[in-house]
């Protein structure tokens, strides 16, 4: 197990040095010159050339990328060329509030997804059934600004519930962008634990538990949902990495200060360093937090980590 | 459209700071803002009592402690020499002081950090003298040297290189006094030193620190916590050398969805709206905790033509551009795109720039016109083009003007670029046309230059003629007030005839915040000034 | 099953047709998969009629400020928008964008995923380890981060919307056909195809990949859903199609502005995009549902 852990965290490392090459070469592409945007739109031409010398804009892409990650190496992720700022001090700045909404959002569809879940394999191919699944699916189908705009209209200004946005600190700015992103992510976790169950519900130990005289609510609750508990888990941990790095949309419309709003921010203004370093760490958490889903999943099915000592 | 009690029109004629903009070779503007107009003319009308602060507040009264203010742009860097941008210089004016400020009420410079000035005979050597009480957030006092530390600094920044270029040499005669010598005579200068461009840094600050010393000011507040394109917070500075704000602590929060935005408003998350969406005035004016102010604005919409001769046809020939001036149907632009909130025109500058001249025709709404000087022009089946649109607004006018170029038989094609690209593009010639946008300056001379010299950095249109640079720089140096106005006049009529651009409308500015929130000072380019706003607690 | 009767159990012995009978079968039963359908060939039907009927120059582009912001009424079944045009007939005709646009960029997806994870699952040792670890990393880059980044680079079009959405999708499907292709590589016809001289790609073409067809298409009906979501979600960010197109995500961006007092604006087309994708989802999952042996019960 601990060769494994180490094996994938090693594997980090030829992430880190593709996905920053491949943002540092698709940024170098883009049409618009960074030099201008530094300058200002008054600057002379001589003004220009002088940031373009004092930034290394005129070195080939190789050069700037290779001192770059010089940079990197040593842990400095260099400074926004917009606003002078250190970029891993800006992403830290940003990143509690995007972990913050990412947990209430997975917690959201967790609650979801499980009680539509269960409710539609125990009724399986009822109108029950069919209904939730569409309940599930409606959360998937609407574009998440939409749904986030619609809930901010009803619930922060018509009935004043909760906060329009900002991270105000507490947990009711948080609830209306958790239930935006929250039912997005409930349909496949819901199609999920639906198979899981439908999976574990019809198998011998659950007759036994049913002929013991075992409650079906207590059959289903405990015995059943136990054990298909692991693919849903699974996929959580992956929706749970996805929503970490990109809630873009619903950090716009409310206002929260996430990682997300940053990036899009600075590949507007075409800030490289920023753009790169916040793809780059972004990235690096979802590769960790799947190593850790992989883990917990190892430990809840002992037939998994047996395949890992190997 | 409507119009409620609550809604104060306040034409105040918020002089625009250069704020916007510099330039290049402002050497001796025709004339400073103040001087040539008069206040009652442009109406120092109905200010509201909320927006001067004229109805002071109970000497007891408590002070609510912190005040939000929404923003829908963002706050992108704190250094003032770096950035032209209005919401950064909202900052600005509130952590950092200059050595004069120009106010709007009584149209005239007040102090700032220096006390008082002298200017030689020769109008050449201005003599600032510094209050000794000014502090720096870091503790330090100001000093001559810091100021002349910060002018040699802006020399690398192309905002600020424009207005210190005047600049022939500095002296700190003391640690109080300082002696500056320009290169010539120029009544632009002292209103170019109000500009939060020219906002006075701490030398130590930036030797100690780097960039992050820019944050370091001598105003009324200092920051607490800066996170760009997200909250910064401000706290008032106890040492700050003049009368201390009432509020405690300023957070400037961006809520860049417009609707959302609105709705903090009015659900009290916010105290403070900017630039709400015309769409939803109509929320704010009758809610009865709330205010809307609408004032006129400085800023011109307009399309413009890449006329050069690189470029080429179509909008080389003068017959095509002015078909396409008359092609347009200006009201329905504003009916659409501002929602009503605007006022057409078929000139460049508005009534706020000294030496203004509205007096030319300019070109209306004739289609029939429009498509005989195209079929003069060789174009009766039209031609296509694209026009490069990168901020809300632009995508808000184009599809408009699409759509009645379309009656005339031209195409135009909507480019949507960022505004990273469309400003290379423009720098390398490679577009046909461009949505933009001006900020009407205080000389007049300014806003020609800016816009029509050739080369400068405003001018979109690559207009390039050597005899309009040579009236223009005649007009610059001419001693007569009658004379250069005449010659200001035929400018600005010149380039009205020529079409270069498809002038649209001036946008109404509004200001939607809580009743309870009194005394900002209200600035018609939209840099309004927060140092002193206050609600009083209930 | 219940259906094992006779005829079925010799049906089966046959090709691939009766495959793909009983998957129609299967399908048949799902109720939810059958609306999905019926409503994905009704759109697909509007998005072909739609020039029948209506005029793009004149019913879909040009403005009539005079009749802006009208509710709806008979004469404008869905009212009209900010410049006077009817959003029934934009919401008609844009499913000629939208539409075009999930499925477009999810055929760049298969086109990249099912030839990567093809020739991933086929070769195996040091070419699957070097396509899989790519795949990985693509995919571990947030999609939407992704997508914004491809169309800055490319600029703003249609075309180039559908590269930056297919490309976001390809990592599933490399996914998808790597583990198809592994599942039948090591069969015997594979080897005999081998035997008698079959060049690779022609194996990989004609043998495998018709094995993996099912979980391939399954995987497209979802993704041209999820496609049509992401074009949406960069018109939000102002990077979709350029104006006057009336590609549902760019009407339902440029109506925000005016949700409160006219919804309509928005309501129409958010509509529009959340019926194509629940039905292309329940049509999906009807699809897996119907594909999948362990359903069969």
């Amino acid at each position: 197990m601990h060769r494994y852990i180490i094996k994938r965290l090693l594997m980090l490392i030829p992430v880190l040095i593709c996905v920053s090459f491949v943002i540092y070469f698709i940024m170098d592409l883009a049409p618009g010159d960074p030099a201008l945007i530094i300058a200002g739109d008054q600057a002379t031409d001589e003004m220009i050339e002088k940031v373009r010398e004092d930034y290394g804009f005129n070195d080939p892409l190789i050069i700037r990328y290779a001192n770059y990650m010089k940079g990197l190496l040593k842990g400095d992720m260099g400074s926004s060329y917009v606003s002078k700022k250190d970029v891993w001090e800006t992403y830290c700045q940003r990143f509690p509030a995007t972990a913050k909404l990412s947990v209430a959002a997975i917690i959201v569809s967790l609650v979801l997804s499980l009680i539509l879940g269960v409710y539609s394999a125990v009724n399986q191919n009822t109108w029950k059934d069919n209904v939730s699944v569409v309940l599930a699916l409606l959360g998937l189908s609407m574009p998440q600004f939409w749904l986030g705009l619609l809930l901010i209209i009803a619930f922060a200004l018509n009935l004043g519930w909760f906060p329009s946005g900002g991270d105000l600190g507490g947990w009711r700015s948080l609830v209306l962008p958790a239930i935006t992103i929250g039912t997005n992510n409930a349909a496949l976790m819901t199609r999920t634990t639906r198979s899981s169950m439908l999976d574990v519900i019809r198998q011998d130990y659950l007759c036994t538990a049913r002929a013991k005289g075992v409650s079906e609510k207590k059959v289903i609750m405990h015995h059943a949902l136990r054990n298909a508990l692991i693919p849903i888990i699974t996929i959580a941990g992956v929706q749970f990495a996805y929503i970490l790095g990109g809630a873009v949309l619903v950090e716009t419309v409310f206002a929260w200060p996430g990682v997300g709003r940053l990036t899009v921010d600075s590949i507007n203004m075409r800030d490289i360093p920023m753009v790169t370093g916040c793809v780059v760490i972004t990235t690096m958490i979802v590769c960790v937090v799947q190593l850790l889903v992989d883990i917990l999943y190892a430990y809840v099915d002992p037939r998994i980590k047996a395949q890992y000592t190997k | 459209m409507f119009m409620k009690k609550r809604m104060k029109q306040v034409a105040a004629w918020g002089l625009c700071v250069t704020a916007v903009l510099g330039l290049a070779g402002c050497g001796k503007p025709a004339g400073t803002g103040g001087d040539s107009e008069p206040a009652s003319q442009a109406g120092t009308v109905a200010v509201g009592e909320s927006v001067t602060g004229e109805v002071p507040p109970d000497d007891n009264a408590a002070f609510k402690k912190e005040l939000i203010i929404g923003l829908a742009n963002v706050f992108t860097t704190s250094d003032p020499q770096n950035t032209s941008s209005i919401t950064n210089q909202i900052f600005y004016t509130v952590s950092h002081s200059n050595l004069l400020k120009w106010d709007y009420d009584s149209q005239s410079y007040i102090p700032d950090l220096a006390d008082s000035y002298t200017v030689s005979d020769d109008g050449m050597v201005y003599t600032f003298n510094l209050n000794k009480n000014a502090y720096f957030h870091n503790g330090e006092p100001v000093k001559a040297s810091d100021v002349i530390f910060t002018f040699t600094r802006g020399e690398e920044f192309s905002f600020v290189a424009s207005k210190v270029q005047i600049i022939e040499s500095m002296k700190a005669i003391d640690d109080n006094t300082l002696e500056i010598t320009l290169s010539g005579p120029s009544t632009g200068f002292l209103f170019d030193i109000t500009n939060p461009n020219m906002a006075i840094l701490s030398e130590k600050a930036l030797e100690e620190k780097g960039e992050e010393g820019t944050t370091i000011g001598s105003g009324a507040f200092y920051y607490e916590n800066i996170d760009f394109g997200n909250e910064v917070s401000m706290l008032r500075f106890d040492k700050y050398f003049g009368e201390a704000p009432k509020t405690e602590k300023l957070i400037f929060r961006q809520y860049a969805e417009d609707a959302t935005r609105v709705i903090a408003l009015q659900t009290g998350d916010i105290d403070y709206c900017q630039t709400p969406s015309t769409m939803e005035l109509e929320y704010i004016a009758e809610d009865a905790n709330l205010d809307l102010i609408q004032m006129k604005g400085t800023r011109l919409n307009y399309m413009v033509m890449n006329v050069s001769e690189e470029h080429g046809a179509p909008f080389k020939d003068i017959r095509v551009r002015q078909a396409m001036n008359m092609a347009i149907n200006k009201d329905d632009v504003v009916a659409v795109a501002a929602n009503g909130f605007g006022e057409v025109q078929n000139y460049y500058f508005t009534d706020i720039s000294a030496g203004f001249y509205g007096g030319m025709e300019g070109y209306n709404y004739n289609v029939e016109e429009a498509k005989k000087l195209l079929e003069e022009a060789g174009y009766a089946d039209g031609f296509t083009f694209s026009v490069l649109c990168h901020d809300s607004t632009s995508r808000a006018i184009a599809p408009v003007l699409q759509a009645q170029l379309a009656e005339v038989g031209i195409t135009l094609v909507i480019e949507e670029v960022e505004t990273a690209v469309r400003n290379s593009m423009i720098k390398n010639n490679e577009h046909d046309a461009c949505m933009a946008a001006h900020v009407s300056l205080v000389s007049i001379d300014n806003n020609l230059r800016l816009l029509f010299y050739t080369n400068s950095g405003n001018n979109r249109m690559k207009f390039s003629d050597p005899e309009f640079d040579a009236k223009l720089d005649a007009a610059l140096i001419e001693q007569d007030p009658e004379k250069r106005q005449t010659m200001y006049d035929e400018l600005q009529t010149f380039v009205v005839d020529e079409a270069l651009c498809i002038p649209l409308y001036v946008e109404t500015l509004n200001i939607a915040k809580k009743t309870s929130l009194q005394g900002i000072k209200l600035n018609a380019t939209g840099c309004h000034d927060f140092t002193y706003a206050y609600m009083v607690e209930e | 099953m219940a259906a094992s009767t006779n005829q079925e159990l010799v049906s089966k012995k046959y090709a691939k047709r009766s495959q793909m009978a009983e998957i129609w079968r299967n399908l048949k039963k799902n109720k939810g998969a059958i609306i999905g359908l019926v409503i994905v060939v009704l759109l697909v039907i509007m998005a072909i009629g739609a020039p029948l009927f209506l005029d793009y120059q004149k019913d879909i582009v040009s403005q009539n400020v005079s009749q802006r912001l009208q509710p709806p009424s008979f004469q404008h079944l869905f009212g009209t928008d900010h410049v006077g045009r009817d959003i029934f007939a934009r919401v008609i005709w844009g499913a000629r964008y939208s539409l075009p646009i999930g499925i477009v960029a999810v055929i760049v997806a298969v086109i990249l995923g099912v030839t990567l994870g093809a020739v991933a699952g086929y070769y195996g040792g040091v070419v699957e380890n070097v396509l899989m670890r790519f795949g990985d990393i693509f995919a571990s880059i947030p999609h939407i981060l992704l997508a914004i980044v491809v169309v800055s680079v490319l600029g703003q079009s249609t075309i180039n919307l559908m590269i930056a959405v297919g490309v976001t999708s390809t990592p599933a499907f490399i996914r998808v056909s790597r583990a198809a292709v592994l599942t039948v590589r090591n069969q015997e016809y594979i080897e005999a195809a081998r035997a008698i001289g079959m060049k690779d790609w022609q194996i990989i073409l004609k043998h495998i990949l018709p094995n993996a067809l099912s979980p391939i298409v399954v995987q497209v009906t979802l993704r041209v859903g999820s496609a049509i979501i992401s074009a949406s979600s960069l018109c939000f960010l102002g990077l979709g199609i350029p104006a006057p197109a009336p590609e549902w995500g760019a009407m339902l961006s440029e109506g925000r502005k005016y949700i409160r007092d006219y919804s309509y604006m928005t309501l129409f087309p958010g509509l529009a995009i959340m019926i194509t994708v629940l039905a292309l989802n329940m049509l999906g999952d009807g699809l897996r549902d119907a594909m999948d042996p362990k359903m069969k019960r």
